[in-house]
This record gives C-alpha cells, sequence and structure tokens, in this order.
C-alpha cells in the first residue's frame, strides 16, 4: 500500500470519527494497511501522524478512560480542520490573485493559499503584471507572524547572545525584514533583522503579553539605516561628506536640497548625511569609490582611512 | 518532458486536500483544466486522482472517495470526506497576508479598495488583527505609475540615465517591459531601441521621463536571471570571512555558490563564494565595502583590484593629511 493512499484513508477516518480513536482500534479500521509487526505499525503511524501535523492538520489527542484506561486517543475536529468560506467577490479574489501574482516571495506558499481561499476561479491565463516586487523570504517569517499575531513571547539566538522577545511588530523595509518588540533580556525595546536570527525560532506557548495600544512598528524605528546607532563611537551622528560633481545630483536624488550645505566652484558639493550606524554609512560611502570624501567628524575620518589602509596593505586586521 | 523524481508524499496530500473541494464545486473537468489551475502534468494528476479514489474510511465502495476519470475528464460523485479545504497554514497565511499588504502599494493595484476588503477578509478568517504591527514598506518612487502605464498600454518611452561608470548621463530610448522591485531598489527592464537588445535600469539613475505617442512590438519577455543581460560578466572566486557575507547578500542577483576548494587558503575559517560580476566597477565597489575581510582568488588579475582600488580612494585622503 502507498503511505499517501493510507495517510489519506487515515485522515478520512479521523475526521469522520465523533470519538477519540485509540491506535489499536485505527489499525482495526484501517484493515491491513499498518503492518502486522506492532513496533512497525506504530512506527508508521507516527510517521503518518507526523505528516498530518506538518501540513498544518490539527489532531486533537487526549488519554482514553473506561477500558481504554491510559491509552491515547486521536481525533480532528472538522471546525478546526477546515477553512471557512471568506466569501470574496470577484473582484475581492481577482484583486489577490494580482497581489501575489505581482509579489515574488521566492516561495510557492502564495499561489497555495489563493488555492484555498478563491475556490471558484478556474485556470486563468496568467499575464506578467507590470510592476513587481520581490519580497525577502525567510523561513522563520511565518513563524514569527504567527507569534506576534497570537501575542506569544518567542526566543532566539541574536549577535551570539539568547533573546526573549515580546514580538510587537514586523517590518520590511529597504528589503529586510526586520522583527520589533520588548526585549526581556534587556528590559527594553530592540530591533532585529530577521535574516541575522541565528538558528530556530521558539515559540512559547503558554505565555502572552500586551502590545502597547499607540504601537505603531512603522514609526518603532528610524527609516535611514545609518541612524540606527551600531557599537562604533565617531563622536557624532552627521557626517559631512565632499561629493564629486558628476554624483552631486545622484546625492541630491537621495537626501533633498536641505542636505547640501556648501557648492564649491568645481562642481562638488557638501552634504549632511547621517552617521549613526557607521557601518550603513561606510557601505553607503564606499559606493561612491573615489568620488567621495568624509571630512568630519575626524573620527569618523579616520575609520575610513583605517579600514581602506587595511585592505591597501592587503592582510587582514 | 522533464523527468523528475518521485513526488514527496506530503506534497501530493496538500495538493489533494484542496483538489477534492475544487472538483467537488465543479462536478466534472477536464484534466488539462485541473492540471493546469494547480501546476502539475496531467499524468501526475490522473495518477493521484485514481489513487484516491480509493480510498475512504474502509475498502467498502460506499464508503469511498467518490470520483472517477475517463477519457479527458475527471467527474466527481457524492461529498463524503473533504468538502472544505483544510485552513490556511502558519505559511501560507503569512504569504497571502504579507502579498496583500505589499501590494496595496503598487500603483493601480488597489485603486477600487478591493485588495483592501479581501485582505480585511483573510485576516478575520485566519482571527489575526496586525494593524499597526505589520507593514511592508516599498517606498514607490513616483516614476513607477508613469513606467507601469506606459508598459500597459505597449509605448515606447525616453529618459535620461545616469551611468556608475562614467558619472554621466545619456539619454536612452527603450521599449520598457517590467518594472521591478528587488531588494532595495527598483528596476526597469527594458529593449534598448539604439542598441537592440533588452537593458536593466535602476530607477533612482533616470531622470525626465518622457512617454513618446509611439507605440511598440517587443514581446514581454519572463525575466531571466537578474544579471543575464549585462554587458561583461566575470565568475570571481573570493575568499570571506563568513560574518561579513551579509555585505553580498546586498547584491541582488548575486549567486552565492561555495566554490572548488583546494585553492589559496590564507584564513582556515573563511569560506570561498563565487560571485558573477557586471562590471570591474561593480566589482570595485564590492571589494572595498568587504574591506580586508574578503580576498580574490580569481580571476588572477583581479586578485590586486581591492588593494588598488583601496590605495586610489586613500590618495583622495592622503592629499588633506598632509
Amino acid at each position: 500500500m502507498h503511505q499517501l493512499e493510507r495517510v489519506t484513508n487515515l485522515l478520512a477516518l479521523l475526521l469522520s470519527t465523533r470519538r477519540h480513536l485509540s491506535f489499536e482500534e485505527i489499525r482495526n479500521d484501517l484493515k491491513g494497511q499498518y503492518p502486522e509487526n506492532l513496533v512497525a505499525a506504530r512506527a508508521a503511524f507516527e510517521r503518518d501522524k507526523a505528516i498530518l501535523r506538518d501540513e498544518g492538520i490539527p489532531i486533537d489527542s487526549e488519554v482514553l478512560g473506561g477500558d481504554k484506561a491510559g491509552m491515547m486517543g486521536y481525533r480532528i475536529e472538522r471546525s478546526s480542520y477546515e477553512l471557512g468560506d471568506l466569501e470574496l467577490t470577484g473582484h475581492e479574489a481577482a484583486a489577490l490573485r494580482v497581489a501575489v501574482s505581482a509579489m515574488r516571495m521566492g516561495q510557492s506558499w502564495g499561489e497555495e493559499a489563493l488555492w484555498k481561499v478563491d475556490m471558484d476561479s478556474g485556470s486563468t491565463p496568467r499575464q506578467q503584471p507590470a510592476v513587481q516586487a520581490t519580497l525577502p523570504v525567510d523561513q522563520k517569517l511565518p513563524a514569527l507572524h504567527e507569534a506576534m499575531s497570537r501575542q506569544k513571547v518567542v526566543s532566539f539566538t541574536y549577535n551570539g547572545r539568547s533573546r526573549v522577545l515580546e514580538p510587537f511588530g514586523l517590518l520590511a523595509r529597504s528589503g529586510w525584514w526586520y522583527l520589533v518588540g520588548n526585549d526581556r533580556s534587556v528590559g527594553d525595546m530592540r530591533t532585529f533583522r530577521v535574516d541575522r536570527i541565528i538558528g530556530d525560532v521558539v515559540v512559547a506557548e503558554g505565555e502572552t503579553f500586551e502590545r502597547p495600544v499607540d504601537f505603531d512598528v512603522r514609526t518603532s524605528f528610524p527609516t535611514d539605516l545609518k541612524e540606527l546607532p551600531d557599537s562604533i563611537d565617531v563622536g557624532g551622528d552627521i557626517a559631512k561628506v565632499r561629493i564629486d560633481a558628476t554624483d552631486v545630483n545622484h546625492v541630491l536624488g537621495q537626501y533633498g536640497d536641505e542636505s547640501l550645505i556648501e557648492r564649491n566652484s568645481d562642481g562638488s558639493a557638501i552634504f549632511e548625511i547621517p552617521c549613526a550606524n557607521v557601518q550603513a554609512f561606510e557601505h553607503w560611502l564606499l559606493g561612491f569609490l573615489d568620488r567621495a570624501e568624509v571630512l568630519e567628524p575626524a573620527k569618523l575620518r579616520q575609520h575610513v582611512i583605517d579600514w581602506l589602509t587595511d585592505l591597501a596593505v592587503g592582510g587582514a586586521s | 518532458m522533464i523527468r523528475r523524481g518521485p513526488r514527496p508524499v506530503n506534497i501530493r496530500l496538500r495538493r489533494l486536500l484542496v483538489m477534492l473541494p475544487w472538483l467537488m464545486e465543479r462536478q466534472t473537468v477536464s484534466t488539462q483544466e485541473m492540471a493546469d489551475h494547480f501546476g502539475m502534468t496531467v499524468a501526475d494528476l490522473v495518477a493521484d486522482l485514481t489513487l484516491v479514489s480509493m480510498c475512504g474510511v474502509s475498502q467498502d465502495p460506499r464508503d469511498l472517495i467518490d470520483l472517477w476519470v475517463d477519457d479527458d475528464e475527471v467527474h466527481f460523485g457524492i461529498p463524503k470526506y473533504f468538502e472544505r479545504p483544510l485552513r490556511l497554514t502558519v505559511p501560507e497565511a503569512f504569504s497571502l497576508i504579507a502579498s496583500a499588504t505589499a501590494a496595496q502599494q503598487l500603483p493601480g493595484v488597489d485603486t477600487s479598495g478591493a485588495l483592501s476588503r479581501a485582505l480585511a477578509k483573510v485576516a478575520e478568517a485566519i482571527d489575526v488583527d496586525v494593524r499597526d504591527s505589520f507593514a511592508v514598506e516599498l517606498e514607490t518612487p513616483e516614476s513607477v505609475e508613469v513606467l507601469s502605464r506606459a508598459i500597459r498600454d505597449a509605448m515606447v518611452i525616453e529618459f535620461d540615465y545616469w551611468s556608475v561608470a562614467t558619472g554621466q548621463s545619456a539619454q536612452r530610448r527603450v521599449a520598457p517591459l517590467e518594472v521591478f522591485l528587488d531588494q532595495d531598489h527598483w528596476y526597469l527592464r527594458a529593449h534598448d531601441l539604439e542598441v537592440k537588445a533588452e537593458r536593466t535600469f535602476r530607477l533612482d539613475r533616470l531622470d525626465q521621463v518622457v512617454v513618446t505617442g509611439e507605440s511598440h512590438q517587443v514581446v514581454v519577455t519572463p525575466r531571466d536571471e537578474w544579471f543575464a543581460n549585462s554587458e561583461e560578466q566575470r565568475k570571481v572566486t573570493l575568499q570571506i570571512d563568513p560574518a561579513w557575507l551579509w555585505v553580498l547578500e546586498q547584491y541582488p542577483g548575486v549567486s552565492i555558490g561555495v566554490a572548488p576548494t583546494g585553492q589559496v587558503v590564507q584564513h582556515a575559517d573563511w569560506v570561498n563564494v563565487e560571485v558573477v560580476a557586471n562590471t570591474e566597477r561593480w566589482m570595485q565597489r564590492l571589494l572595498v565595502r568587504l574591506g580586508a575581510r574578503a580576498i580574490v582568488v580569481t580571476p588572477v588579475d583581479w586578485q590586486q583590484l581591492g588593494p588598488d582600488t583601496a590605495r586610489t580612494i586613500l590618495s583622495r585622503y592622503g592629499s588633506k593629511k598632509g
């Protein structure tokens, strides 16, 4: 017997039963489908249950009483298995289809979700949308999103330290996902980049938290990453940078007129650029190669010189 | 036809659980239509449906899932088990909400408010309320709307394009094919009518967009790998401090693969990665951003590119110091 056939039968049985069934009863009902040998049958049953659970099927188990006292019983509650009818109108379903096809997430999750919520649609020829966006995906995102919306505490490792976090918000900005919340390990708000979380995210099932009513993830941390402080102190949050004439318009496009503080006769200009996050600042600055030069703060200028000198001498520090 | 290995049981089960209620609503449907809808081959579809028609709580025909395939049609009889699809899994719910939230910001996508209403219904069905705690910021520049309209109307456009390589602007005349966001940047994929080839442009380097009254006949093709249309490509093997791999992640389209081992090893814990560089300037920028945390292994003539570039930039600083 093919495992798919047996798993389907098991699922049909657990959905149909009105009371919890013991493994013996299940084996009896699905006659001849599990191996004769009890140990092998048990192992096969565990594998089947794992497949169902991994697919998100809620198997309810409880310890039985009466003549089966002490045995484990299983069933699947139809109401928790089934997706209710969303009653989407044709326009709403079409809008969801466009949304899913405009967003590339490198996974088929969205497509599979559409099949479920939009039972009415047939196979419509797919037209490539004029505008598309790639959203970064990380395997940890669904679990974090779920924990956040159910207000469950999560723990994970970040920058070599374990953190216990009340996840208040999840935000995609500038091509990265950020998780914001109350870090219980430090007793303060912290922002984490989801792709830099190491290993698994553990969700504490029993415990919930309250999100502050005025919390808004969009304003919970600075927009420009160069304003998000890191551990390097260069004695200031704003850098003066000289930009060559060739690139002045490009920087004006990025930072606007208010960032320009001086125009020179050779067409170059001096800008004020946030540098609280030295790493992000230097990443931006070095993109100009030799067409930009940081002037102040002196410590930042020295930091850039040291960085380049390390590279120029060809050895790691 | 592509030959593949056996399909995993979990994937087949997942498909079946959504196919059966879909089929139940239709009663009779062509195998081709059904296979297309669920993105599988007719052969795989028929195999799975045949197998599932022998499933049920017992082998009594009255308990079996009531469907049959004849010629090129599937027929559904009396519903018994899977009348509704399985609730959304955690990844599916996340994906749907993230896509809808993000797409709301794309020009022309939610003009009627249908997407917002759909999103609200999805959120309600899965019982999540994530207002103010979940957001996707796409920072869509104004030109996206103009360009996407030109794409829909198949109009030739002209614009000034600022080149990183030269630091100068030049006018381009193109048939726009697609506007897309990758990581932190918006791009226009277009057929350049002067050089007669496909080119990809960054929107923040594009200025003075003019939609000409002229239409074009260029057929929109699916997007290739990101770098497929760049002018010069070189495969570069880098040896890099693993803590600095994130710098590479910032470059859209960079494929990070494990390079062959057995090459120069200077740091035992560093990893070899292979990247595709489209221009020398691009590589220079990457190397100075990585600083002393990476070394070029091959090509040999680029081994000094990082140090040389660093010295060029330093000469600017040196003149001020002295």
